[in-house]
């Protein structure tokens, strides 16, 4: 079990120095000068800069430095929290992203909060109803959940729940009410695949000779769905589930931008627009390391759903089922 | 006094996509109380789904007609609440596999409990106790300390076991046991039916056993029932069934049944070839060593195992899973190297970095028939295309000169030309293994290496791909390395037979020597583990 957290920890590290290393790299290949960038974007002021005060800022910001050891400066200042300062707003880059983080945070926990526990509705529904024709109807719901993009969701829904009934506000991320729409338009499309990921897996488990053991102990199908098959269609959904989190930073910027909200998402396209290279250098360094602890926290949690992850390194018995590679992937 | 179960007229239909398909038409089946009565037939004789009619399993889209009666009470068109009231309390069920019986995810003593819980018989430490008791019933030792252990923890007959407890924690009246110990070892078949008998004798339970094993069918049940295309071919009680059936199907079967007295296909050598020639496979003291992750022992999968196959020979290998077969199996074909010693074909030396020909004369010399036809076949190629592909890769046979050579194998092992466009899934499992073994033979290979090629097959087709493998040997001077567990099966198309156990060959010599007078005790254990002998030797 140990050796197990050791392993994940270790590869956890290693995907986050990737992460630090890909965003050095990113401001190496980007086409451009930091400096006429900050001193002023592409036009006449930058022209305006004497050479003098190009070459002092330059020297200030260490670029004429080996690219090796702007490299590991660049490293150590990461490890350190010091992540720059916004070239468009003068602010320290930290202190932009702790004000978006909250608004992001928010919205997707609400959005994968919501699409659980609807893909857990529509998934037991689709197997539990009694008749075949209402069975088959909810899983054939979530069909269209995957085939509706969260765009074109938070459009209708705008349209509908605030311009026609009033009912939400169409902008904005202040208060809970705010939350609402957009957590909606990124829901729909999460909860369709994870329906349909938990449907398959519930449906599946039913079949295995398990289920049969279980009916024959006497328990009802409720009972068989609830206490047997739900927890062993689960593994996948929860590999899911940690990679939709991990995605939610990328996936908020569609939404935010629609709905107004002054997230992590909308920062991170405004930061590309203005070219503001220190603050998509953290953006790119937080997306990894959300990512890293997600999984992270997916690969520990894991054993405690299927005992038998954690068997290949357990010592003695044989048959352990190698499903570690299986956790990898997310 | 009326029987225990009483099944009159039971009609069991599937509803399959060209139709309706009778799986029972028309069973009458009596069953006494303290009773055993085996239902014996090929798959598809409805065995089955009888078993999962009286446990009321069938889905909701299959129809059933007739009459199923447990003392008395109909339990056809019985409403679930009722149902919830007798399965696991009063009707149990084993089930076939034991790896895939259990949840992989829950703890095996809480398996058991939630019988008792869920039948309000006990809870709690009560029910604890009474679950470690069934589980020590059942033959699982340690039960105390296994209790919290997980599926994936056990062996297969220690799952088979916790199965077993959960059948009788409640303490049934009448037990469905269908094919109970079909995957496993016969040395553990043979304590886990021991273990079911006392136990069934003990509580006074009736057992319902289903199985194609007829042998062991004769054994162990007081009355057989043989069954076949759903309906009830002859009732006969079990010690008739091998030597005294009436009716042709079930003579049919009980012919086909091998057992330790049932003739050989193949004969002794009348002229072995000579001990100078150069064997088509030879294994030198090979080891193979899969070392372990973390902190699990390296396993030691052979030990030091020395082995020639010369032309035309018939070798058999036997054991226990573990004993190291297939992994001997896949050394004489090269796909495993050995870590220690030397696997030689046609005498080259297979260990060193080989030419292109010469891996290619490796290959043509020896080739392969695997247990499951269904997972060593491509589901997306025609059974013609994947008997072609050993020409297209080891032959310089031109597109025409293969599809006729596919013909002639197909018309060697009776296949019908029309097989040749299906896919795998299309054809039954004999008909597919036929075709794995046109497949090897496609490059006229001197030496077939088969590893448990018949296990997966019914008797009657078990017997056909036998009687084919034994013609092949005979008209074509075909070698054969044949991997079994099954003693009786190898006894039939084996002249020489190797005995494994822990990677390590612990007796050899002719079949009919090592089989009549075995000279050690786990060869002796495996014999009499086999079922259809009485511990004596004699015929029943």
């Amino acid at each position: 079990m140990l050796r197990y957290v050791l392993r994940r920890l270790v590869q956890a590290l290693i995907v986050l120095w990737g992460a630090v290393t890909v965003s050095f790299a990113v401001l190496q290949l980007t086409p451009g000068d930091p400096v006429r960038i900050m001193l002023g974007g592409a036009g006449d002021a930058a022209a305006a800069a004497s050479p003098e005060q190009v070459a002092a800022l330059r020297a200030e910001l260490g670029l004429d430095l080996p690219l090796w050891q702007q490299y590991l400066d660049f490293l150590g200042r990461v490890l350190t929290g010091d992540l720059g300062t916004a070239y468009s707003t003068g602010q320290p880059v930290t202190a932009e992203i702790a004000q978006a983080l909250p608004v992001t945070v928010e919205l997707g926990v609400a959005a994968i909060a919501t699409s659980v526990v609807a893909a857990l509705v529509f998934a037991l529904l689709g197997v539990l109803l009694p008749g075949a024709g209402l069975r088959s109807l909810f899983q054939s719901v979530t069909v269209l959940g995957v085939a509706m993009p969260s765009f074109w969701v938070a459009i209708v829904a705008l349209q509908l729940f605030s311009f026609r009934l009033g009912w939400f506000p169409a902008f904005g991320s202040d208060g809970v009410v705010a939350v609402v729409l957009p957590a909606l338009a990124m829901a729909v499309l999460t909860a369709g695949t994870l329906a349909q990921v938990l449907t398959r897996g519930l449906k599946d488990a039913l079949t295995e000779p398990y289920a049969d053991t279980a009916r024959a102990k006497g328990l009802s199908e409720v009972r068989v769905v609830l206490g047997h098959a739900l927890r062993n269609a689960s593994l996948p959904v929860f590999t899911m589930v940690g990679m939709m989190v991990g995605g939610v930073l990328g996936g908020a910027a569609i939404v935010e931008t629609i709905f107004g909200r002054q997230g992590v998402g909308q920062l991170f396209v405004e930061a590309v627009r203005a070219h503001d290279f220190p603050l998509i250098q953290a953006l790119i360094i937080l997306t990894g390391g959300v990512f890293v602890l997600v999984t992270l926290a997916v690969d520990l949690l894991y054993p405690l759903i299927d005992p038998r992850v954690v068997a290949p390194y357990r010592s003695g018995r044989t048959g352990g089922v190698d499903l570690t590679a299986r956790t990898e992937v997310a | 006094m009326t029987a225990l179960l009483q099944v009159e007229d039971l009609h069991v239909t599937y509803r399959g996509s060209t139709g309706a398909v009778p799986a029972v038409r028309g069973v009458d089946l009596r069953l006494e109380r303290g009773r055993t009565l085996a239902l014996v037939g090929e798959s598809g004789s409805g065995k089955t789904s009888i078993g999962r009619a009286v446990l009321g399993l069938h889905p909701r889209g299959v129809r059933q007609r007739g009459s199923i009666t447990l003392d008395g009470t109909e339990l056809l068109g019985l409403p679930a609440p009722a149902w919830r009231k007798i399965r696991g309390r009063r009707l149990a069920l084993i089930p076939q596999d034991p790896l895939a019986g259990l949840n992989p995810v829950h703890p095996i003593g809480r398996q058991v409990a939630e019988v008792l819980v869920r039948h309000r018989l006990a809870k709690g430490a009560e029910a604890r106790e009474q679950a470690v008791q069934a589980l020590a019933e059942a033959g699982l030792e340690d039960a105390e300390r296994r209790y919290g252990a997980f599926p994936h923890e056990l062996s297969g007959g220690q799952r088979q076991r916790v199965l077993i407890a959960i059948a009788i924690v409640a303490r049934p009246e009448l037990i469905i046991a269908d094919e109970p110990t079909s995957a496993l070892d016969v040395t553990v078949q043979k304590q886990i039916l021991d273990r079911l008998a006392l136990l069934t004798a003990e509580l006074g339970t009736s057992m319902l056993l289903i199985t194609h094993d007829l042998a062991l069918a004769a054994d162990r049940a007081d009355e057989v029932a043989v069954l076949a295309d759903g309906a009830l071919v002859e009732l006969l009680s079990g010690s008739d069934l091998l030597h005294s059936a009436r009716t042709p199907a079930a003579q049919h079967l009980a012919a086909a049944a091998p057992t330790l007295d049932s003739p050989a296909l193949i004969p002794p050598p009348a002229n072995p070839a000579p001990v100078e020639t150069v064997p088509l496979v030879a294994a030198h003291d090979v080891q193979v060593v899969f070392p372990g992750r973390g902190v699990r022992e390296d396993v030691r999968a052979l030990d030091g195992v020395s082995l020639a196959v010369r032309p035309r020979e018939s070798v058999g290998i036997v054991g226990e899973s573990g004993s190291g077969k297939s992994t001997l199996a896949r050394v004489l074909l090269g796909l495993q190297a050995p870590t220690a010693g030397r696997a030689e074909v046609l005498g080259v030396d297979q260990g060193r970095r080989l030419g292109r020909a010469e891996r290619r004369a490796a290959r043509r010399a020896v080739q392969p028939v695997f247990q499951d036809p269904y997972s060593s076949f491509d589901p997306r190629r025609t059974i013609g295309a994947s008997i072609a592909e050993p020409l297209g890769a080891l032959t310089r046979i031109g597109r025409r000169g293969q599809a006729r050579r596919v013909a002639e194998l197909m018309d060697q092992v009776r296949l019908p030309a029309t097989a040749a466009g299906r896919r795998p899934r299309e054809l039954s499992g004999g008909q597919l293994q036929r075709a794995a073994i046109a497949r090897a033979l496609a490059v006229s290979p001197q030496l077939v290496v088969a590893d448990e090629a018949v296990s997966a097959l019914d008797v009657s087709v078990q017997a056909q791909v036998l009687q084919l493998l034994a013609r092949l040997h005979q008209e074509q001077d075909l070698a054969l390395v044949f991997i079994s567990h099954d003693l009786a099966v190898v006894r039939q198309v084996s002249t020489r037979v190797l005995v494994m156990r822990a990677g390590r060959v612990v007796e050899q010599g002719p079949t009919a020597e090592v089989l009549t007078s075995p000279t050690t005790e786990y060869t002796r254990a495996l014999i009499e583990a086999v079922p259809g002998r009485t511990p004596t030797g004699e015929r029943r």
